[in-house]
Formats: structure tokens, C-alpha cells, sequence
């Protein structure tokens, strides 16, 4: 998987590098959370390296949009707009939901292999273009499979009422969606505190831990606490392998369990000791006889 | 790389190719008007004109009309005075269809889905109608094989039949032809369809001139559309 930068500063550590090139991501927030700041974001990133950008506006007016942008000083994207290489769209969330049936088929299949960033802002009027579940599945699903052909992809999705990702809207798109990102956000003066938090990323090591973020005027969402200087070891994996090599493994095995290990980190192995994996794979390879 | 995906996807977003008519003269699916008709009859096989023209907004009398076309040019199958898409359903079931599609009883047949054994006080009260008119409604639906009364004491309990769910796998290869055949036919008319994605209860195809084409659903699942999606 090739990475492309997020945009987002302090998001690509935690994304081992950056966000998987053709794949999809959903940003869930609540209103205020900083989802429209951060699409803009990554759309922006995506320009300033000579990729196209299209910006798909279910909600909010291009015109909108385009103001808080500047406002947040990056009037650059005037320049991208009279160059072409960003077009806003207005849509509602039925039209769309009709192109997603009808038209997007032949779309992708004129323009597959465009490596543009395509941000949705918010899918959730998709959603509720249609009541039934089974249909919102099918539909949501068909969209993010299509269109990471042609691009690749982040939505926006709202969060109503408890911030704990288990409303429905937001349970469809996290199980489909590549990448799911949740901006958890507090209204309350006293707090206004936002956190982000990865919750899946497929195909990637990522950070699953949440980190606290500001919006700043000319940078946008900002991470806090991200060590972006530590240094990768592989300690774990390596104890593990020359373990390996005193147990007596068949060689089949052991060869099989060697190439597994190829590559892994002391962060894929998180809090687990190279110890109590060896037990395990004695377990299962000697109770298989 | 090719650029000007942006500019694309608005331009298709912004058209109106659905709702158009081809500059053709002829085939009958060249009408934006008589494809709505023909895709609602799909939908919800042997809706009435009434209904038809209340969903679409188009009064009776232009209703009539594109069935009549439809119907003289082979689209559409006739039983008594109601519609049917020439091969998408099995003809046998056409009053069954026109039963289904009568105001009142995709919604009574819906109520018993959700809560089989529906007693018929709770019934007439979850459909809005008087005990009498669900009654009526009931024995229409049983004597047709859609629900089973059964008499429990002081109630009469009504239970869902899968004969829907047996017709519709039985329709499956029938839908299919339907589809096939209606590609067919549309490429003989010379307007070149294009196959854009079907599964078992959609295709969408696009078809028209060098100038202008249109992208039309077919719904291919009656048996679950036609009451299911009662307007």
C-alpha cells in the first residue's frame, strides 16, 4: 500500500506514514468537531502535491466552505479553484444517492486509475436519502467500493446525541469504510477539548490511542502528544525468532513463523511478551501433533 | 493522468438525463414519461392508473397513454383492466399483484410480517381501518394464500405465509431473462444499451443516441417491491 500524506499535522505517525493511497476513511465528529477543517485539509495536502481534489458539499454551500477556508488563511485554494484542479459540488444527499446508483458505475469506469482526494462532507444525508437499513448498507458500501478506484476517499459523518459510536448512523459506514476516524469533541466552554482517536485503519499499523487536538488559525487541526521522533525497534520479534530456533519446531514451521515475523515492531506486539507467544505457538503446534 | 474528474462528476451530477426525452423518434423507451410508467410497473406490477399518476405526477389521461404504447408495443401484458411488464412476473400472479397493489393491503400484509399472530383488534389499529374493512382485507389476503387465520379462542390470529418468499426465488431466472431480453430489445431499437450493474433486483443500463443517453433502473424484484413500497 502506497501512503500519501493526511495534511493533518501529527496524523501520519499514527497512521505508520500516512493514509493509504485508493483507500477510503470516515471522520466521525460531532457539529463543531473541525470534520469540514480537516476534508479541507487533506484536500488541500492532496493540491499542493499536484493531485486533483473534488470536494463533494452534502450540506453546507460551496460558498460556505470556501469562506471558512480562507478565513482559516489558506486563500490558496482560490488559485486551485480558477486552475481546475479543485471543483466544489453542491449536491443533496438524494442526488447523490441517485449518481451512487445509476451513474457512478460508468463514472468509475471512464475515470478508474485517477489517483484524486475525494472528500464527502457529510455522508449522512446519503444515509437518509433511504430508511432502510439493508439499502443504506448496500448503498454506502457500493459508493466506498467505487470509488477508491478513482481516488481516494474521506467522508464525513455526524455524530447526534452520545459520543460513543454506537448511534446507527455511524455503525454502517465504520464497518465499511477502509479508515475510521473519530473526532471526539466536548461543546461544554469548560472542557473544549477535542480528542482524536483512530479506530480502524485496514492494511496499516496505526496508533489506536486517543490524542488531543487544536484548531489553529493557518494550520488546522493539530495533534498533541504524538512522538514523532521515536525511534522503531524490533526487539520483541527478534527474541521471539531466536526462541524460535531452540524449541524444536519442525522446519516447515519454524520457516512459516520466521516470514510472519519479517518486518513486525515492538508496537506490533504492543504489551505482549515474546514469551507468552512462544507458549501459545507450542501450544497449537504441539497439540496438532 | 488524466485530469478533469472534478469537472466531471459535476457535469454528471448537474444533468438531467434521467428525466429526458432522446431526440429519437420511435422507440417507445425514447419517452422520459413512458420509461417512468414502465419502471413503476417493474416496481409495483399492476398499480393502478390512479396511483401511478399520483406518485409520478402525471394525470390519468397521460398515464393511459404511455401504457396503451406500452402495452401495443409489447412492454407491458394486460390482466382485465390492470398492467403488468411483459415477462418480469409469472402471468398466474397478475391478481395477486393487483390485490397487492389495492390501497390497504401492502400495509395489513406489512403488519402481519412484523408481528405474526396479530390478533384482528391489533391489526385494524396498526393499519389505521375499521375491524370490519381489516377483516374484509384479512380474507382476501388468506384466500389467496398470503396469510393464515387461525382461530385461537376469542381471537383470530394472523400469520404471514412464505409465499411471497417462494414465488420470488421461483421468479429469480424469469427476472433475469426479463432483463436480458429487455437489453435486447433496446439494441435492436438502436439504442445501444449499456449494461451498468444488475444483482437480483436492479439492473441499471444506459441507452440513447450519439447525442444523448439516460441511465434507467429497472427494478427486478417484484415480488418484494410490489408491497413493500406501497406510496
Amino acid at each position: 500500500m502506497r501512503k500519501i500524506t493526511s495534511g493533518i499535522y501529527g496524523l501520519n505517525p499514527l497512521l505508520d506514514g500516512g493514509v493509504n493511497e485508493n483507500s477510503t476513511t470516515v471522520v466521525i465528529g460531532r457539529s463543531g468537531a473541525g470534520k469540514t477543517t480537516l476534508a479541507t485539509q487533506f484536500i488541500r495536502r492532496g493540491l499542493q502535491d499536484g493531485q486533483e481534489g473534488v470536494f463533494v458539499s452534502l450540506d453546507e454551500n460551496k460558498e460556505q466552505i470556501i469562506r471558512e477556508a480562507v478565513e482559516m488563511g489558506w486563500s490558496d485554494i482560490l488559485d486551485y479553484l480558477d486552475d481546475e484542479l479543485l471543483v466544489f459540488i453542491d449536491a443533496s444527499g438524494r442526488e447523490f444517492s441517485n449518481f451512487i446508483r445509476k451513474e457512478l458505475p460508468a463514472f468509475v469506469a471512464d475515470w478508474k486509475g485517477s489517483n484524486a482526494r475525494i472528500a464527502i462532507d457529510p455522508l449522512t444525508p446519503v444515509m437518509w436519502a433511504t430508511k432502510d437499513l439493508y439499502e443504506q448498507r448496500d448503498l454506502i458500501g457500493f459508493m466506498l467500493k467505487q470509488t477508491r478506484k478513482v481516488g481516494t476517499v474521506l467522508c464525513t459523518l455526524e455524530e447526534h446525541g452520545v459520543t460513543d459510536l454506537t448511534g446507527p448512523e455511524t455503525v454502517i459506514p465504520m464497518y465499511l469504510a477502509d479508515c475510521v476516524i473519530h473526532l471526539r469533541f466536548d461543546h461544554e466552554p469548560a472542557k473544549h477539548k477535542g480528542e482524536l482517536q483512530i479506530i480502524k485503519c485496514r492494511n496499516s499499523r496505526h496508533d489506536p490511542e486517543p490524542h488531543p487536538y487544536e484548531i489553529v488559525r493557518g494550520l488546522g487541526i493539530v495533534l498533541q502528544g504524538v512522538d514523532t521522533h521515536r525511534p522503531v525497534t524490533a526487539k520483541a520479534p527478534s527474541q521471539l525468532r531466536q526462541m524460535l530456533l531452540t524449541r524444536g519446531l519442525p522446519k516447515d514451521v519454524r520457516e512459516r513463523l520466521e516470514k510472519s515475523l519479517e518486518g513486525l515492531t515492538d508496537e506490533d506486539f504492543r504489551s505482549l511478551k515474546p514469551e507468552q507467544v512462544l507458549d501459545l505457538i507450542l501450544q497449537e503446534y504441539q497439540a496438532g501433533g | 493522468m488524466a485530469r478533469g474528474l472534478g469537472r466531471a462528476l459535476q457535469t454528471v451530477l448537474a444533468q438531467e438525463g434521467p428525466a429526458e426525452d432522446l431526440e429519437i423518434e420511435g422507440p417507445s423507451l425514447a419517452n422520459a414519461r413512458r420509461r417512468q410508467v414502465f419502471r413503476y410497473l417493474c416496481l409495483r406490477p399492476c398499480a393502478r392508473v390512479g396511483e401511478i399518476g399520483r406518485v409520478l405526477g402525471m394525470s390519468h389521461a397521460t398515464v393511459r397513454w404511455h401504457e396503451r404504447d406500452l402495452l401495443e408495443n409489447g412492454y407491458l401484458e394486460l390482466d382485465g383492466s390492470r398492467a403488468f411488464p411483459r415477462g418480469l412476473i409469472d402471468p398466474e400472479d397478475a391478481a395477486l399483484f393487483a390485490l397487492v397493489a389495492t390501497p390497504g393491503r401492502s400495509a395489513l400484509l406489512l403488519a402481519c410480517y412484523a408481528e405474526p399472530g396479530v390478533s384482528l383488534l391489533e391489526l385494524a389499529a396498526a393499519v389505521g381501518l375499521s375491524r370490519q374493512s381489516a377483516s374484509k382485507i384479512a380474507s382476501e389476503l388468506s384466500d389467496l394464500g398470503l396469510v393464515t387465520l387461525v382461530e385461537d379462542g376469542r381471537f383470530r390470529r394472523h400469520y404471514p405465509t412464505d409465499l411471497l418468499a417462494r414465488k420470488r426465488v421461483a421468479n429469480g431466472p424469469r427476472a433475469k431473462a426479463f432483463a436480458e431480453a429487455l437489453l435486447r430489445r433496446l439494441a435492436d431499437e438502436g439504442l445501444t444499451p449499456e449494461h451498468l450493474r444488475s444483482d437480483e433486483s436492479v439492473l441499471v443500463l444506459r441507452f440513447g443516441s450519439a447525442s444523448k443517453r439516460v441511465v434507467l433502473d429497472v427494478p427486478l424484484d417484484p415480488y418484494v417491491t410490489a408491497w413493500k413500497s406501497e406510496p
